[in-house]
Parts: C-alpha cells; sequence; structure tokens
C-alpha cells in the first residue's frame, strides 16, 4: 500500500511563551514493512533537518523558539509505501537489548489484576501464542471508548474500567506480557484502514513484544491483529510518554491549548506520474 | 588483629611513618593541637564546608582535619596504581559493552537483569558511543586496607566521585603549615590534579569541536553540598562555572552565556545528578536541566562527562561482578580483591545472612553513605529484627558483606595519638589515556571503634602521602 500522512500539531499560548523548546520523533524509518518514499518535518514552516538516531534506533530532533512565540504548529507529512510483513519487524543493528523492555515503568505496570489477566494467556505453545491469545483477550475485554481516559491513565486504572483507546488497550498489553516475562514496548504511528471512521483525524498506537528467533512483533489490540499494511511505524519506547511523538517544555508558563489532525489517505500504488508531475 | 599503618609486625614504627613519628615527638600533642587550631581557621576562611557526594548532612560544617598524614611506600602505591588504572579501564569497558551488544551478559557472566531493570542504566545512551569510549571520566574507588599488603575495594564510584578539593587542600595546607616536613620526605605531589582533569576532559571533545575545546564546569547551584567543590575545580582548571539557565542548546550545539555574547561550550563536566541534566530527555518534571542537552549530546555537538548511564557501573549489585569483568574485557586477574558480597536475591545467600546478621554488615543495593546500612556487630536485637523485616520484604535490594577490620592511622586524640580506622578514595582519570596522580582522599572514623568514615556520621579527612 502507498500510504499519504499529514500530522499537524498545534500549540496556541494565551500569552507569549519563553523558553519554548521541542522534542520531536516525527519521522519514520524505513524498515522491512515500509519504505518512506518522501517525508519532511516543518515547525512554523521551516523545516527540521538535524535528525539524530536515539537509544530506541528511532529518528530524534530538538527543535526551540528563538524568542518569545505565541504558536508552534508542527507539521510531520509524506508519503510511505508499506508491505505486510505479518508484523514482523526485523532487527536493526544498534537497537537496545529486548529484556530492557521488561522494564516496569508508571504507565505500564501490572497490578494483580492484570497479572492476573496475563496469566490467562500464557499458552502450554509458547511465547507467541501467549501474545496471540494476549491480544486477543484484550481486544474482546477492553472495550474501545474515546473520553474515558487520559493521557496520563495507567494500564492498571484502564483495566479496572475495563474501557479505553489504542493508548490503554497498548499499555495493558504490554504491562501484561511483561508480567508473562516476555519484552514489549509501545509503539506510535499512523494508520490507514477502511473501516476506521473518516472523522478520526487521530495518531495511532499499538504494540510490540519480542519472540525469540522471530524479533519484534507488532499486536494491535484496537483492531484485534497484527499490523498489516495499513500501520506506518513512527517511534517507540516503554510506555506511552516515553514514546510520545512530541515532548515540550516552557520557561515562562502560559496555559497553552493544543490541537492536533492528521490526514490519512491511501495513494495509488504507481508513484510514477506524481513524481513526475512534480517536476 | 587491626592492621595499624604505622606499625609493623613486631610493633615497630614503620620506616614511612619515621619522619611523622619524629614530628610528633619534636612538636609536642599541645604544640599540633595549637597547629590543628590554626589549619581549622584557615579552612573556614576559604570556606572548605561540604559534605561529600550523597552522604548528606549540614553543608555549613567544617569536615573534621587530621594533621597526621597517612602514609603510602612507593611499592604499595604503585600496587596500587596498578590496580586502580585495571578497575577504572574495565568499569568503562563494561559500559561501553552494556550499552552496546552486551557480550558479558550474552556470556552469561552478568544476569540481564540486573542491568536492564535497573534505574541507573539508561536506555537513551543504548548504541551511542561517546567520544574516546569513555562513559566515567573520573573514577573514584573506595578502598580499604586490612592488613599490611590485604587492599580491598569498598565500593566504586563512576559518576561524579567527589572530596578531590579536600585531597587539594589538605596537601596545600600541609606544605603551607609545616614546609619542613616536605623538605624531610619526599612526598609525591597531587597539585597537577587539576590541570590532569582539564587535559582529560579536553581530549574527550566532540565532533563537532574543531579548536581547543572549551571545557565548562556545570553545578546545579550554590545550594548544593558541593559547590565549594565545583568552584573551587573550575577556578584552578581555568574554566567557567556555569549553572544550567546559563547553557542553552541551539541547532546540535551548546553554547554559554557570556558578557561578550554566546560561547560555544565542548566538553562539560557535570556535577548534576542524569535525572536533572535536561527535562525532555530525563525527567520532565525536573526545572533544572537544559532543555536539548542530551540530544546534542547524542549528536555529537557536546561531551558530557561523565556519560548519563554510568552510574550503572558503580550499582553495588553490579559491584559484585567486577573482577569477572576485569577477565572478559581485559583478560587479568583483579590486582585489588573485592570485599565477599552475599547478594541477598540469592536463596543459598540470603539463608546465610538472614542467620548472620549480627555479623554482617547489610548495605542498600541502591543506597549511598552510610545512610541504611545495618552493622551487625554494633546494632541492638531490636534493630536487626526491624531490619531483617526489611530484607525479607524485598531481598534483592540488599546485599551484605563481612564486618572488616579496617587498618587504622594515628590520629590526633585530646591527650596523645590515637588509632581510628581509615578508608582511601583516589580520583583515577579516564580520557585517551588513563592517569591518576599519587593520592586521594583518606576519611578517617574520628569516634573511637568505629568503621563509618563518612562524614555525615562523625569522619574526618586526612593528607595521604605517597612517598617517592
Amino acid at each position: 500500500m502507498r500510504i499519504s500522512i499529514r500530522h499537524e500539531t498545534r500549540y496556541d499560548y494565551a500569552e507569549p511563551a519563553g523558553g519554548v523548546v521541542m522534542r520531536l520523533r516525527l519521522k519514520p524509518a524505513s524498515s522491512n514493512a515500509q519504505t518512506v518514499e518522501r517525508w519532511s518535518v516543518s515547525v512554523n514552516g521551516k523545516p527540521v533537518e538535524r535528525w539524530i538516531l536515539n537509544g530506541y534506533g528511532d529518528a530524534e530532533a530538538v527543535w526551540r523558539a528563538g524568542s518569545r512565540i505565541e504558536a508552534v504548529t508542527i507539521v510531520a507529512e509524506g508519503d510511505v509505501r508499506t508491505v505486510d510483513a505479518a508484523g514482523i519487524l526485523r532487527p536493526t543493528d544498534g537497537a537496545p537489548r529486548p529484556a530492557l523492555f521488561l522494564r516496569h515503568t508508571p504507565l505500564a505496570e501490572a497490578d494483580e489484576a492484570i497479572g492476573a489477566f496475563a496469566e490467562r494467556a500464557r499458552s502450554p505453545n509458547g511465547p507467541l501464542a501467549s501474545l496471540h491469545l494476549l491480544k486477543d483477550l484484550v481486544h474482546d475485554e477492553i472495550v474501545y471508548r474515546a473520553g474515558v481516559t487520559s493521557m496520563e491513565t495507567t494500564a492498571a486504572d484502564a483495566f479496572a474500567l475495563k474501557a479505553g483507546v489504542c493508548q490503554d488497550q497498548s499499555q495493558i498489553f504490554i504491562a501484561a506480557a511483561r508480567s508473562l516475562g516476555i519484552p514489549a514496548r509501545y509503539v506510535t504511528g499512523y494508520l490507514q484502514d477502511p473501516e476506521r471512521p473518516d472523522d478520526e483525524h487521530q495518531g495511532h498506537a499499538w504494540a510490540e513484544a519480542f519472540v525469540d528467533g522471530l524479533g519484534w512483533i507488532g499486536f494491535d489490540c484496537t483492531l484485534g491483529r497484527c499490523p498489516m499494511d495499513g500501520h506506518v511505524r513512527l517511534a517507540c519506547g516503554l510506555d506511552a510518554a516515553d514514546a510520545a511523538p512530541i515532548r515540550g517544555v516552557m520557561l515562562l508558563g502560559a496555559e497553552t491549548q493544543l490541537s492536533h489532525d492528521v490526514q490519512i489517505e491511501a495513494l495509488p500504488l504507481d508513484g510514477t506520474s506524481q513524481a513526475q508531475t512534480q517536476q | 588483629m587491626t592492621f595499624s599503618e604505622m606499625l609493623g609486625e613486631r610493633n615497630e614504627i614503620r620506616d614511612c611513618y619515621a619522619v611523622v613519628q619524629q614530628w610528633v615527638e619534636e612538636t609536642g600533642i599541645e604544640g599540633l593541637h595549637r597547629r590543628l587550631g590554626e589549619a581549622e581557621a584557615i579552612f573556614r576562611r576559604i570556606g572548605i564546608t561540604f559534605a561529600v557526594y550523597g552522604e548528606g548532612g549540614d553543608p555549613e560544617r567544617l569536615i573534621p582535619f587530621d594533621l597526621l598524614p597517612r602514609i603510602f611506600t612507593a611499592l604499595e602505591w604503585s600496587r596500587l596504581e596498578a590496580g586502580i588504572r585495571q578497575r577504572a579501564a574495565a568499569l568503562n569497558a563494561f559500559l561501553l559493552d552494556i550499552y552496546h551488544r552486551g557480550e558479558i551478559i550474552r556470556a552469561g557472566i552478568v544476569p540481564a537483569d540486573i542491568v536492564y531493570q535497573n534505574k541507573a542504566y539508561k536506555p537513551e545512551m543504548a548504541g551511542f558511543t561517546p567520544p574516546g569510549r569513555v562513559y566515567s571520566h573520573i573514577v573514584g574507588i573506595d578502598i580499604v586496607r586490612t592488613g599490611l599488603s590485604d587492599f580491598m575495594v569498598l565500593e566504586d564510584n563512576c559518576r561524579t566521585p567527589s572530596g578531590v578539593s579536600y585531597m587539594l587542600e589538605n596537601r596545600e595546607i600541609m606544605t603551607r603549615m609545616f614546609p619542613e616536613l616536605f623538605v624531610r620526605e619526599r612526598v609525591a605531589p597531587v597539585d597537577n590534579y587539576p590541570s590532569q582533569l582539564l587535559r582529560t576532559l579536553q581530549e574527550v571533545a566532540p565532533p563537532a569541536c574543531d579548536g581547543v575545546p572549551t571545557v565548562v564546569v556545570l553545578t546545579p547551584g550554590s545550594f548544593n553540598s558541593a559547590y565549594y567543590e565545583h568552584s573551587y575545580l573550575a577556578d584552578l582548571m581555568g574554566v567557567e562555572l556555569v549553572e544550567p539557565a546559563d547553557l542553552v542548546v541551539d541547532e546540535g550545539l551548546v553554547y554559554m552565556q557570556t558578557t561578550s555574547g554566546p560561547k560555544r561550550v565542548d566538553v562539560i563536566y557535570r556535577r548534576i545528578d542524569d535525572d536533572f541534566l535536561d527535562p525532555l530527555a530525563f525527567r520532565p518534571d525536573s526545572m533544572l536541566g537544559v532543555p536539548g542537552l542530551f540530544n546534542a549530546y547524542r549528536g555529537g555537538g557536546v561531551t558530557l562527562c561523565s556519560a548519563p548511564g554510568a552510574g550503572i557501573a558503580d550499582d553495588k549489585a553490579v559491584y559484585v561482578y567486577v573482577p569477572e569483568m576485569i577477565r572478559f574485557y581485559l583478560g587479568e586477574t583483579a590486582i585489588l580483591q573485592n570485599v565477599p558480597t552475599y547478594q541477598c536475591g540469592k536463596p543459598d545467600d540470603y539463608a546465610y545472612v538472614m542467620e548472620r546478621l549480627a555479623e554482617l554488615v547489610v548495605k542498600e543495593v541502591h543506597g549511598s553513605g552510610g545512610y541504611g546500612m545495618l552493622i551487625g556487630t554494633q546494632a541492638s536485637k531490636a534493630e536487626i529484627e526491624t531490619y531483617a523485616a526489611r530484607i525479607r520484604a524485598n531481598p534483592a535490594e540488599f546485599i551484605a558483606q563481612p564486618t572488616l577490620d579496617l587498618s587504622t592511622s594515628p590520629t590526633l586524640g585530646p591527650s596523645g595519638l590515637v588509632q581510628r580506622h581509615v578508608d582511601f578514595r583516589p580520583y583515577c582519570l579516564v580520557g585517551k589515556d588513563i592517569r591518576l596522580v599519587p593520592g586521594g582522599l583518606t576519611r578517617v572514623a574520628l569516634t573511637e571503634g568505629s568503621l563509618v568514615v563518612n562524614s555525615s556520621q562523625g569522619g574526618g579527612v586526612k593528607d595521604t602521602w605517597v612517598l617517592r
């Protein structure tokens, strides 16, 4: 599939804000599952060009406002060609050891209830079977419902509610997988899915778990399946906060209003005609 | 039988202490007390009043200074030096390994969980190779002695070990007040430490630096208990002392604000904990820190000394494996031994420790500075019971060691010389080369019989002589 993405994030400050610095993880990398054909990130119209690879192997940049500002608009856009890799991400060199992703974090910590839930998914057929069972259990028992949780909701709290959005479903899956001794991590990205409603102008999130011999395997508990060619992977982390595409600080604070808009569409598979018209 | 640093096998004064012995006899105890008063007045005037790293306590309190130096012979030092350099090299090799492929874990020598599950292991550092492949540029190794040729490492300090200003000040005071001693005895100088430190820091300049590297010392500020040392070292190196608010990151490079405009900074000797370095990389709620600093570091625009995440190498759970690291990375046998250590997380060790709490010293794996420690031989039954409950609740958080009979060094008491227990912290510098000035900080437990040398618990300091 060829997917076109435009992801705009806007911060409006009630009064001009000073010392605004932001960390961006908004640049997808090419892998066995996706090829980035075209991608750019800009802040207030100026392209962001200095990217480094962070400890998780994802691109990361820092943008700093030169003076006090009233608004910051971050636009990430481009085209990505995807293939269905059955959810498997081939390991790249320099990536941290999977065992790191057994670490507990406040947002993705298994309490007793999640621990017991995870045990229901434990399969005699090994970790891969357990993970598939776990994904199905989360998909079936944690209802997708917007508005009942927030960015700060922990896996344990969402589990008690038995409801949440993709962030909550993913963090519950991650906490449960870790309690089974399987390394798992949080993934941010985009989803082109014909079954998804059009008005959902949001980023997407899912989980990856590590299975010896296979590598990192994606599990999308919201859809109840592994990522196929509709998923574009952006970045990962121990939990949602750690993987956040944008993290910012400001020195002289002002009330901030945040707005998002994500537009995703499938492109015709043959990209040559478009490239030619751009010349 | 406690080893006295001053006495030989037949209770004779060891040759290396002859000059000190003679000086004490000539000056008399009263005379020594008078001179000590003068020394303390000087210390107060220059304002050296801070606690050694992480020990807490009142930062305005003067740490007691003992006039009688602690002395190593040239031969003793050559062995210590080899052992210290070896350990500093192995600890850095370990850090390079665990932030890359983790061969020592794959080889089954160090368990994965004590590294990757450890808060001191920073995932942000994974896959990054710092300039010169150095993570810990100043390695403070705490060494105790239990016999004429028995030295053991109590713990390593790979982050930002402090106390080196005492080494320099103690020597300064001694040479100023008693120049005649240094005429009689050939004592190796330590005053080149600041220039060696500067050289070490300049050697690890980042790829973006193409001239003479600009070095700064980064302090959390004047409220920090070691602020004196931060400003003292900056002064002696002739570099700027900056606070986080003085630094700004722009396009992957770091600048300090100066009266003549922004100036590029290449190497930061930071005396701030990892968590407070950069709110965009580490603790987001930290008001301290320089936003974007870590990104600039990973991008090769600036060097942080020590590297974030270097603290994993001095974790007490990792300490146990240092002799094996030396074998694994250097192919050598450890010159300095570890103190035998029981890991309460291991069932056999746990059983052993719980039966012998009254004989052992038990420490928290992540603790420092002698707080939260149980000294079984000096604890009451009730204290041991309370502590045992804590171990039972979380065995993996504790290690235990035998109560060591630390060596004693002659110390000035109210009415004569007394024997007090001492330890020793040398400061090993790691840049392109490994450097070690002949000396370090000797801490002394001033309370009779006490084995705790921490300044927060009644410890003092001494000048340390290495004879030539």
